[in-house]
This record gives structure tokens, sequence and C-alpha cells, in this order.
């Protein structure tokens, strides 16, 4: 691409542009961005009257890969996208495998538990970045610092589970795989409860004037808007519409769970943030009545399901016992094979829905996997939402959608 | 504070043989896979049924969740099966919306329907080079402008294409063969 085609790509409505009006050009590496993200704004003084969200500097055409690699391959590329919450990523990849297959109701209880723990405990790690970082956008510095000391602690409980802190790759197809949690992982996690603290944050910033100041009134997304926009997740309870997908068509164990699901009516910065810090306070409470329900399960409780054509054998049988080790060769070289068809699923992640659609054509690899995002769908608000509002507004803005650059990109 | 989601009002098949209901002639084929309805339509009633699914009483389909397309370079003529998914939030019901267009064809846009298509087609017209006629900022979302080639079509190589400004990489890197780095290559081994 030559000079003169990439300065008229950037600021190719600009001969459209009025004498009061200026465009500002956010990015693409605006630390307020989150990632690689330029904005292409139109401001008129200080008001927005037209903003562009220019994306994909993180295209890595994952799910182009993920179509190249076996199934149990793909796992490890779902956790570099929503690489705040590896585990939730994880853990919808291979439900929609698992429903593919038509094997839902074959997963042990403790797997599920054990998703569902997991998946709560990433949910807090995702929600800690966001804290953080979106008070530091709007001012805030020691915010940041608090809450990554509590998401240290939780990286901490999945560097025990399986090894990694953040691209995880934990679980597998029919249930933990072959590595299950520590045996004390359980009481980690419970002495982690027990000296876990959101009430610092909470006094930090709720009734904090200039926070407020900062996001009340600010960023309005109508109920109407944030339905035809598609949003999912906290960006949608913001608006006042209670739709969660882990009580809507519970999964895992969450039907087994007792929590509520925080609503705001009122659409603004502040009510999405309200959401995501009650979310947090309810994870805290799923993630303990989980621990209780595998503390009450018997010690030799299964972790897997009884499927040798999915789960590998014990890696201690393989070298002394001839059908583990047949079992072990048939799974590396042609892996998991679902049946022809489709399947769609989609988990209540920490930034909304994160959905797999998954085509099989019978083979090893997956024909078709496209990944619903919730980022990418719910940064596209962005185009209406910023307009009217003052360009720290849309820095206040771009925070409490909370994306994630490299599920926005893939 | 809620607790509690709307049950489903009606099921999996009951929505299938509504939808055929709205649809008419345009309606070519409904199941129930894995638990979710799945309906296939003529790609000309894309928009007309998306305002039906949308306003009917019955169904109230108020979200367009997703957008997304599948190449099958086998069937000429109609390569590329749209899929759309539907959500209704005040009746807790998923739908599954399919229909099947040419290479080189296109489909009218439902960004005046649902504005969530603007980005969800903006994807899919960039990765598999669908066109959708009315849209509103018919650009590439995540590919930059320019780009040649659609990467999620079956037959674009994953290792993607040879760039004229990596010439000078081709000519530090491109001569090497692969076998070259076995002392004894074993035999039958290829480059694939």
């Amino acid at each position: 691409m030559t000079a003169e085609t990439g300065t008229a790509s950037m600021f190719g409505d600009v001969e459209q542009v009025s004498e009061n009006q200026m465009v500002l050009n956010m990015g693409p590496q605006h630390p307020s961005t989150h990632g690689v993200m330029r904005l292409l704004i139109e401001v008129d003084g200080e008001t927005v009257t037209k903003c562009t969200p220019d994306v994909g500097y993180l295209h890595r055409g994952v799910e182009k890969l993920i179509e190249t690699h076996d199934y149990r391959g793909g796992i490890t590329l779902t956790d570099r996208m929503d690489y705040t919450a590896g585990p939730s990523n994880n853990m919808g990849y291979l439900m929609a495998i698992e429903k593919l297959m038509g094997m839902e109701d074959e997963i042990p209880l403790r797997a599920k538990l054990l998703r569902t723990a997991v998946a709560e405990l990433s949910r807090l790690a995702s929600h800690h970045i966001w804290i953080g970082t979106h008070a530091l956008d709007i001012g805030a510095m020691s915010a940041f610092l608090w809450s990554l000391r509590e998401r240290e602690k939780i990286l901490y409980l999945f560097e025990q589970a399986c090894g990694a802190r953040l691209t995880t790759s934990f679980m597998r197809v029919g249930g933990t795989g072959p590595h299950d949690v520590p045996e004390s992982w359980v009481e980690n996690v419970d002495a982690f409860l027990d000296s876990y603290t959101l009430d610092e944050l909470n006094s930090l910033l709720t009734g904090n004037e200039i926070f407020q100041s900062r996001t009340r009134g600010v960023g309005v997304i109508p109920a109407e808007q944030a339905l035809s926009y598609g949003l999912t997740g906290p960006p949608l309870r913001g608006s006042g519409i209670d739709w969660d997908l882990r009580k809507a068509r519970p999964y895992a164990a969450y039907d087994m769970i007792d929590f509520e699901i925080p609503v705001f009516p009122e659409g603004d910065v502040y009510a999405r943030y309200l959401v995501r810090l009650n979310e947090m306070y309810q994870a805290t409470r799923i993630v303990r009545q989980c621990m209780e329900h595998l503390r009450d399960l018997p010690p030799d409780a299964p972790s897997n399901a009884d499927r040798p054509d999915l789960v590998p054998p014990d890696v201690g049988r393989v070298p002394f016992d001839m059908e583990a080790m047949i079992n072990h060769f048939k799974l590396v070289m042609h892996g998991v094979q679902p049946p022809v068809g489709e399947a769609y699923f989609g988990i209540e992640g920490p930034k909304g829905e994160l959905g797999y659609y998954f085509v099989s054509d019978g083979s090893g690899m997956p024909y078709r996997c496209h990944v619903r995002s919730p980022s990418f769908v719910n940064l596209g608000v962005m185009e209406d939402a910023a307009v009217g509002g003052l360009i720290a507004d849309t820095v206040a803005l771009i925070g409490s959608i909370d994306i994630v650059l490299g599920e926005v990109d893939r | 504070m809620i607790s509690t989601a709307p049950t489903p009002t009606i099921d999996a098949a009951g929505i299938v043989s509504r939808v055929r209901e709205l649809a008419g002639e345009a309606f070519e084929g409904g199941r129930v896979v894995r638990g979710d309805p799945v309906v296939e339509i003529s790609p000309d009633a894309i928009p007309e049924l998306a305002q039906a699914l949308r306003d009917d009483a019955e169904l109230r389909f108020e979200q367009l969740i997703d957008v997304t397309a599948v190449h099958w370079p086998a069937d000429v003529g109609r390569e590329f099966e749209l899929v759309y998914q539907y959500r209704s939030l005040s009746n807790n019901l998923f739908l599954r919306v399919k229909a099947r267009v040419g290479d080189g064809g296109s489909v009218a846009t439902l960004a005046h329907t649902y504005q969530s298509a603007r980005w969800l087609e903006r994807e899919v017209h960039d990765l598999f080079g669908i066109g959708f006629e009315g849209h509103p900022d018919p650009r590439r979302v995540l590919l930059p402008e320019g780009y040649e080639g659609h990467p999620l079509r079956k037959d674009y190589p994953v290792e993607g294409p040879t760039f004229p400004e990596d010439a000078h990489r081709n000519d530090l890197f491109g001569n090497l063969d692969p076998d070259d780095f076995w002392d004894d290559p074993p035999a039958g081994a290829s480059g694939s």
C-alpha cells in the first residue's frame, strides 16, 4: 500500500467534514483502547458526532486454524482469544464439541462442578482486569494495583489446577482430561475465598464522587438499542434486560447452584459497572457452593466420561498395558471424531455470550468452526453509543463495554 | 436482581412449524438438530422472514445473535450456506435459519431490521466474499482495505498468500527445501 492511498483510506471522509468539525484518530495503540484498536472520531468542538471503530490488527485467523487442527489441538487456540478468561473459552469450545457428539448427559458431576468453578474463577479474573483498567482509564490508579493483586491469587489457583496461568488449555472433551486438579486444590480455593475481598474495590469506586460524575448518565445504551445490536452479557443486563444463559439454559452444574443475576436498568457506564461488581460477588458464592458439592462427592468419583474413544487412558498404564497403548495411539493419531452434523453452543462468558458453531464432516478435524465472540458484537454498539458524548466519555464507554481485542479480531 | 428465567413457550418442533407458516413458499426444509430448531429458506426471503420473526407475537425473536457462513465448494451453484442465529429473550427461544447462495452471489442485508447485522455481515463479506445488498457500510472489518481474497473459503491456502512486499523474505528463505533439514530423509517422506 502506498503512502497516498493509505492516507486517503485513513481519512476518507475528510472532505465532507464542515469547518467546525475535526477528525481525530485515536489509536491504534492508545492505551485506553485496551489493545490494538483504532477509533476514527469526528468531533464538533468536544462533542463526538461520528465514531468508527477500526479493528482487525490482531486478526490471526483462529477459525481457519481450528479447521486445520484436530478437535483437541483447537483447545489451545481458544484461550488465546479472550486471554483474560482462558478457562471459560476452553469450556465453551469443549461443551460445543460435546453437544455435537450428543454426549452432554455423560459428563460426570465432578467434571461439571470443576468446570463451573473454574469458569466462575475466570469470570472473576476477567472482571478484575476490567475493573482495574476501567478505573485507570477514568483516572483512579489505586484500583488497578489492588485489583491485579487479587487477580494474582486466582491465576495462582489456575496454575495449581493445570500448570498454566493465562493460556490454561484446561479440560478435555468428556471431562477434565488426564490431569484432574490436585487433592489440595479444594482447600486452596476455600482459603482463597476466605482471604479474598472485593470490599476494598467497592469502597474505592462505588461511592466515589469523581467516579460517579465520570460514569453516571454517560454512554447510555437504551434497552431497544441493546437488543437490536445483539448485546449480551453485562452490557445487556446494564440496560435492564434480565437475560443470562446460566439461568435461561443452565449448563454444566449451574442448575444445582443458588445464585442471582444482577440487572440494572439505567443503561449507562455506571450501571454496567454495578452489574459486573455484583456479578463478582455472585461468582464467589458460586465457587464456594461448587467446593461444597465437590467435598460431598465420594473420593473415587470419576472426572471423565466412560468413553475410551474420547478420553485418553491413564498415563501410567500406557507403557505396560497393550490396550491402553492402542487406545492412546488411536486418540493421538485420529483424535475425537464426531458424527456428521452441526451444533451451536453458547456459554455465558465474562464478556457476554461466547458461542461456538461447529460443522462436522465425520473426520477428525472440524469442517467449520465459527466463534461468536461477545467482544466483537458488543463493540459494534460504539458506532451509535459514542455519538453525542464527549471524547473523554468515549474512553469511559470503551472500558464499560469491556472488550478484549484478541477476541474481537480472533 | 433476578433468580428465575422464562420457560420456553414452545418446543423446538413447534418453532419449526411456526416458521414454516411465516415463511410460506420460501420454506425449504426444517428439522430439530441436537435440540435446536433449524430452518432452511430461500435466500430471497431472508429480510422478510427476519422482519416476521422479530414482529411475530408468538415467537418475538428480538436478537440476531450471529451471522456466519459455511463453504461447500462441491455444491456448484449454491456453494455458500449462510447461517443466522436468532434469539428470543422474552420467550427463551433459539432458532437457526440457513440459506444457500452461489459463489459471487449476494443477499439482502438485515442491517435495517437488526443493527447487529452491520458488523456480523461485514465479517461474512470480509472472510467469504458474499455480498450484502443495501448494507449501510459495506467495507471489510477484520482484514485491511485492499486485501485480496477471502480467507475462510476452502480454496484459500492456510499458510496465506505470498505478498509482493514479502519478496525479500522469500529471497532469503524461499529456496529452502524442508528435506534439507534431514540428514537421511525417511523413504516416502514429502513436504506435505
